[in-house]
């Protein structure tokens, strides 16, 4: 079984690649694969129909409970027999019905993926694998609906089913989830020996119960099928009148045995499934399309089976599997004549169709075997259909609703009789003398191909043959009904049972249906006047368009395009959410320490000061210099702290990032703009207020929190001069323990560095272009300056290298490294310009990034050459002749990459920001 | 934590609030910030209390040094702070030459997509009144308001 899912598998991918070559012959060669599955049935068919089953089981995502489960009983082999059979029949059919063209490979491939994605619904016993079939075949039924993709109305019509179907799945996926919870497997087989009880199985039943209404097209959900028939005739035959649209019949048989008995039940499904009897009927009575007919009949057989099967009963369930195999062939055949019809005379107008059963006599006969299958007649395998179902619900008839049902499907047979004499009139009746009209079909109507006309052939023939010799199916059709409500057996099929009450009400409805063929003008008239003022498909649409303007709406009103907005939104979100969320578990009042050292209040007042000055200020210049003064500030609070490395940093940034400010802000003007409108600086100014309380409130919180668990750092105390032969241990944390961060973070380093080396490069073309000015920085020489920075500038890089050499055991490092030596060429920078500069520079800062990552990369790829992971440290010890030993260890050569890139960064900071180069022509 | 940090860090960022959701981009930066050292203090500071600096010295027991784990966050987030900082400057000065100003405007598509939601108002209004009225005929409106 797998076997042949994988083949499925296989040839979806394989068919659309080969189409191309074949032509349409890419029918024939598909139809293989079918013709093998089925069989395959019919191998296995004698000791599955003895009783035993076939089951294999692959581990998928065995923590989910998912596996693809697969079993087959009778009434899967009789499934499986139908998707197989149908398929076979249906690729021979589609190799006449289409002509040679370049998109047949796209009908193919999902059609070979319908049949493989249905043979697995059929056969699936895990309940999550069933639904993945499930919506495979929703998917693929979207992409062959829409298969005419330059026609609106199929685009639409695939688009409907497929919403409609999906939403059902999805609902069903929940109920499967309640479902296999509670039952606390996720077999089918399993939930079905031991069914869980309760409310949330309950739900879970409904919900799926959803699911199978949607793909069985009950009503009210029976709207979607007839748009289907937008897709080509074959499509339409196999999809939406034998296999898919039985996916939920499937179930709903595979679950009524077991849960019939539950209040809702029976009166849900007999009830949907009649009226979707009647609706269906009497909306077929009056199409003029032959394929809409089709359809509308195909949705009331639908619903006649979800009633069979939704009982529970063993008579029921058997005439159900009848009916199963007994639609399918003769709505099989029939699909296939209208699609003879359509591509011999050109049309499925029952107006514009005349006599043409003179002209195709072998497609009329066939048709006429599989109309009378359809109404009911003996001795086809419909009539037995139907005297089966007469006699299941007989069975009913004490329950208080039984007789109603009854009554309920004897109007519904004598419907289905009406509109079956109508289809045989439609098609093939001479209906008008109109010379026109007869023209019009006339003298171009030929006879179909034979291979054209076989499968239907065959399809009729086997309604006949199924009719006569019941013995053929009995044990399929017995044996899945077995299979489905095991106790004592139904009797056999037979044509005559005697004068039985189920034989008179079969009389009854045949009469039935001939007065209202008699009557159809009066009906016709009828059904003129008393149009419904709405219907489930405007309930569809409405909904549809509801939920689009909807969207727009919210859209609309929340994505403004305003970054302000969306920013107010965000904060306002944390601060109401996990805000009020920490106000409520407010228990905890933390033992509160007024302050920790005296210093640190000195330092917060001037930042509080520095801050506040921040918002208030005018002018760019103050405002960056008064940040300036909380990040100092912040910097002495680490020295308080007992962060040396951090203070270290956190100096050269500012600093760097002050001079960065100071060259960017020559270009922006002094102030900064308005202010914006009243009620926007107070919301700002509320906004800002609950922020600042949020994170007082989460600051003291999280304090409180500490000493609830050792913390991690323990241990990096204990392991860093064992393991990491160091002392500083923020910098064996940064180059050493956790090293692979760091890594990150100066691949993030250098991508900055070139975005703004790219950004300020653009602006500056940009500008030559407008044909503005150039900005330039005026030098007046600073003899001091000057000379001080010839004197300070190599101390000062000599000491950013010792920084870097001693990190290992003393504050200092690549980071702290870097930016020292940065510092220097800062310094240079303001004394002499870019020109001296870039003399000074020892390689241009594209060179330095590139280095420095390379080499951070090269000595982390090291540690895999030794077997060990990336930037596993090592060490070894050099012998230098006439030197001595060195201890080397590798993570010094990863902090001097980030020693490059960091000074890489700064040199490419001024370079963009600094002056313009003047560039000799 | 003592109350004096936590309300230092509060006020850095309340003030950096306000900044971030101005339109200039200069005062975003800034607001980003204060922001980040509001950020990098709390994380430090929820190391807990003050401690001999992370510098071993193995006669010394553990808990005699501050916590070095935060500060190592702490360092990458400064270095990393510093290079967004200057790519949003590198920003301004883009937007700067192409505009005139450091204005961070209104995205054009999202603009658009509300228009979608007003103009459908616009036109459902404009239906009603015509049907209100009666007279009020829809070539007029159209030519209107397009």
């Amino acid at each position: 079984m797998t076997t042949l899912l994988a083949a499925y598998l296989a040839a979806t991918v394989l068919v659309p690649l080969i189409a191309r070559r074949l032509g349409r012959e890419i029918f024939l060669a598909a139809a293989t694969l079918p013709a093998v599955t089925l069989a395959w049935a019919f191998a296995r068919a004698p000791e599955i129909l003895a009783g035993s089953t076939a089951a294999e089981t692959i581990d998928w995502v065995p923590e989910l409970g998912l596996e693809i489960a697969l079993r087959v009983d009778a009434f899967s082999l009789l499934m499986t027999i139908l998707v197989a059979g149908m398929g076979t029949l249906i690729f021979l059919y589609s190799r006449w019905y289409f002509d040679d063209g370049p998109d047949l490979g796209r009908l193919a491939g999902p059609l070979i993926a319908f049949a493989g994605a249905m043979f697995g619904i059929v056969i699936a016993d895990n309940l999550l694998a069933l639904y993945v079939f499930w919506e495979l075949t929703s998917i693929t039924s979207y992409l062959l609906i829409g298969f005419d993709d330059r026609s609106a109305e199929a685009r639409a019509a695939a688009l409907r089913a497929l919403l409609v179907t999906v939403a059902g799945g999805l609902a069903m996926l929940a109920g499967f989830i309640l479902i296999g919870e509670s039952a606390g497997t996720y077999s089918l087989t399993g939930v079905l020996a031991n069914p869980p009880t309760g409310m949330s199985v309950e739900i879970g039943l409904l919900l799926v119960l959803f699911g199978a209404f949607t793909k069985s097209a009950q009503a009210p959900f029976h709207f979607w099928l007839p748009g289907a028939m937008a897709a080509p005739t074959p499509i339409s035959a196999y999809l939406h009148s034998a296999t898919m649209v039985k996916a939920g019949i499937y179930l709903i048989a595979r679950l009524a045995p077991v849960f019939a008995t539950l209040h809702f039940w029976r009166p849900l499904l007999v009830g949907v499934g009649l009226a979707t009897m009647l609706i269906g009927g009497w909306n077929a009575l009056r199409q003029r399309d032959l394929k809409l007919l089709l359809a509308h009949g195909t949705t009331s057989q639908l619903g006649l089976m979800t009633a069979l099967f939704g009982t529970g009963i063993a008579a029921a369930t058997l005439a159900g599997s009848i009916l199963i195999v007994a639609h399918a062939a003769f709505k099989g055949a029939l699909f296939m004549v209208v699609g003879i019809i359509d591509h011999q005379a050109g049309t499925r107008d029952i107006d514009r169709l005349d006599g043409l059963y003179r002209k195709l006599p072998g497609t009329f006969i066939a048709t006429v075997l599989a109309v009378a299958s359809m109404a009911g007649l003996p001795p086809l395998l419909g009539f037995i259909a139907k005297e089966a179902a007469l006699e299941g619900f007989l069975e009913m008839i004490g329950i208080g609703w039984g007789r109603i049902a009854l009554a309920v499907l004897v109007i519904g047979s004598a419907l289905t009789f009406a509109y079956s004499l109508r289809f045989l009139w439609g098609a093939f009746a001479p209906k008008r003398a109109d010379e026109l009209v007869a023209d019009f079909t006339g003298s171009e109507t030929m006879r179909p191909e034979v291979g054209f006309l076989a499968p239907a052939a065959v399809l009729a023939l086997l309604s006949l043959a199924f009719g006569i010799m019941p013995g053929t199916v009995n044990a399929l059709v017995v044996g899945s009904a077995r299979a489905l409500v095991p106790g004592p057996t139904p009797r056999r099929l037979a044509l005559w049972h005697g004068l039985t009450p189920a034989l008179l009400l079969s009389v009854a409805a045949i009469l039935g249906g001939l007065l209202l063929w008699q009557l159809r003008r009066e009906v016709a008239r009828f059904q003129e006047r008393r149009r419904f003022a709405w219907d489930a498909e405007m309930v569809y649409d409405q909904t549809v368009e509801t939920v689009l303007r909807f969207a727009n709406v919210v859209t609309g009103r929340l994505q403004t395009g305003s970054l302000p907005m969306y920013l107010a939104v965000i904060l306002g979100t944390v601060v109401a959410i996990p805000g009020s969320t920490m106000i409520r578990r407010l228990d905890w009042w933390p033992v509160i320490l007024l302050i920790d050292r005296p210093t640190q209040g000195v330092i917060a007042l001037f930042m509080a000061l520095a801050a506040i000055l921040t918002v208030l200020t005018r002018r760019r210049m103050s405002a960056v210099v008064a940040t300036s003064v909380v990040g100092y500030g912040v910097a002495f609070l680490f020295v308080v702290q007992g962060a040396p490395d951090l203070a270290l940093t956190q100096l050269l940034f500012e600093t760097l990032l002050l001079v960065l400010f100071v060259l960017i802000l020559r270009h922006l003007p002094i102030s900064f703009p308005g202010r914006g409108g009243r009620w926007w600086r107070i919301v700002r100014g509320g906004l800002a207020a609950a922020v600042g309380s949020f994170i007082t409130l989460a600051a003291l919180y999280a304090g409180s929190a500490r000493g609830t668990a050792p913390p991690v750092s323990v241990e990096y105390l204990r392991r860093a001069i064992p393991e990491g032969e160091g002392r500083n241990v923020v910098n064996l944390i940064l180059v050493d323990f956790r090293a692979f961060d760091t890594f990150g973070e100066i691949v993030v380093l250098t991508a900055a560095a070139l975005g703004i080396m790219g950004l300020v490069r653009a602006a500056r073309r940009g500008r030559g272009e407008m044909g503005e000015s150039r900005t330039m920085l005026t030098f007046r020489p600073s003899t001091i300056l000057d000379a001080a920075a010839r004197i300070v500038f190599h101390t000062v890089l000599l000491y950013s290298i010792i920084l870097l050499t001693v990190g290992h055991d003393h504050p200092g490092g690549g980071f702290i490294g870097g930016l020292v030596a940065g510092a220097a060429f800062i310094l240079i920078y303001l004394a002499g310009g870019t020109p001296w500069m870039r003399r000074v520079e020892p390689a241009p800062p594209e060179l330095l990034l590139g280095t420095g990552l390379t080499l951070a990369a090269v000595v982390g790829a090291t540690g895999w050459l030794r077997g060990s992971d990336f930037l596993e440290a090592t060490s070894s010890t050099l012998l230098i002749p006439g030197v001595g030993t060195i201890d080397f260890r590798s993570v010094f050569l990863f902090d001097l990459g980030v020693y490059l890139v960091v000074l890489g960064l700064v040199i490419a900071l001024l370079g963009s920001a600094g002056q313009e180069e003047v560039r000799q022509p | 934590m003592s109350l004096t940090m936590a309300l230092t860090i509060g006020i850095l960022f309340g003030a950096g609030t306000y900044l971030v959701l101005e339109r200039t981009l200069t005062r975003i930066a800034l607001g980003l910030g204060l922001w980040s050292y509001g950020a990098n203090l709390l994380i430090v500071i929820s190391g807990g209390r003050a401690g001999a600096p992370p510098i071993l010295d193995p006669d010394a027991p553990a808990t005699h040094f501050a916590d070095p784990l935060p500060q190592a966050m702490v360092l990458t987030s400064i270095v990393i702070t510093f290079g967004i900082t200057a790519f949003l400057l590198a920003l301004a000065y883009r937007s700067m030459t192409l505009t005139g100003d450091d204005m961070a405007e209104d995205d054009i598509e999202d603009r658009r997509i509300a228009g979608l939601w007003q103009a459908e108002r616009e036109e459902e209004a404009a239906e009603e009144t015509e049907e209100e009225t009666g007279e009020v005929g829809g070539e007029e409106w159209e030519g209107g308001e397009r």
